[in-house]
């Protein structure tokens, strides 16, 4: 086991602020297998960074209050943009304990259109709790480089 | 958010067998023989037979990972690791990878984001947390980095 590890080591380079609007949640209750199921549909927002300037046209964050009392989440966001390309952003992640959010997260976009690169890159989000205002929300989103 | 080393994990692969799906898309198995991992706060080794990676790979050299199998630490408990990835690399770096040739670790884009499934108690803390890991092939089998989210 003398094998040197020579990839590199990552960082986080902040390149979007999301804006999220949120809806009134849609709550299942408590679930046979386990949580509270409930889910917050996304009703608009923006999404600017790294050149880009795109409006948020749809998705939701489904969210388990899971018996540990952590909340996970399952994120999507349809994300609009003014050339008429549209990327999914989607992911997991957590609620912290003072009540923000932390995710993991990818995209998805049509090969060939201009945001297509945004499919081949990693990102981590975080929502602090200070930038929740009524049902809206700032998530900083960083590329992991 | 900053990125706090948590553990290596060192895998030796076994069978691989590929799913062509349809024209350009094969769906990858790579099973792990075996393994071990070590870090600040847990270490231990794989569970032989619990799994393995299962990437999609693209000949224009994008692909998504999606891998799942057990952890068992040294004191005994049961860890259930669950990844999300993705890679990007020229088609010369994916064909190289797939003859399992070397390849340079900075050649290409590679990032897992994992999440486990841990027991009540003193790794509970991964219960909540965010990972980032990166890797590398090496002649044996393959080194993971893994940071976590703080």
């Amino acid at each position: 086991m003398t094998d040197t590890f020579t990839a590199p080591t990552p960082g986080l380079a902040p390149v979007f602020d999301m804006q999220v609007e949120r809806g009134a949640p849609l709550v299942v209750g408590d679930i046979a297998t386990g949580g509270r199921r409930s889910h917050v549909p996304v009703t608009g927002g923006t999404l600017t960074g790294l050149g880009l300037s795109g409006r948020l046209t749809g998705g939701g964050e489904t969210l388990l209050e899971r018996a540990d009392g952590v909340t996970a989440i399952e994120a999507s966001y349809y994300i609009a943009f003014a050339d008429g390309a549209v990327a999914r952003c989607f992911g997991t992640g957590y609620g912290t304990a003072d009540g923000g959010m932390r995710l993991a997260l990818l995209f998805e976009a049509a090969e060939e259109c201009s945001v297509a690169e945004l499919a081949t890159r990693a990102f981590l989000a975080e929502q602090a709790p200070g930038s929740v205002s009524g049902g809206s929300a700032l998530l900083s989103i960083s590329r992991i480089v | 958010m900053q990125l706090e080393l948590a553990m290596e994990m060192r895998i030796s692969l076994g069978t691989r067998i590929h799913i062509p799906l349809a024209p350009g898309y094969t769906r990858g198995a790579v099973l792990i023989t075996e393994g071990s991992f070590s870090g600040p706060r847990l270490s231990g080794r794989v569970v032989p037979g619990s799994g393995g990676d299962f990437p999609m790979v693209r000949p224009d050299g994008s692909g998504r990972f999606e891998s799942q199998y057990l952890l068992e630490t040294d004191d005994g408990a049961h860890i259930l690791k669950r990844s999300t990835g993705v890679r990007h690399a020229t088609p010369e770096v994916v064909r190289a990878l797939l003859a399992q040739e070397p390849v340079d670790p900075t050649s290409y884009y590679m990032r897992m984001m994992p999440r486990f499934e841990a027991p009540e108690g003193r790794y509970d803390w991964m219960n909540r947390t965010l990972f980032v890991g990166v890797g590398q092939r090496n002649p044996t089998g393959s080194v993971f980095r893994y940071w976590k989210v703080v």
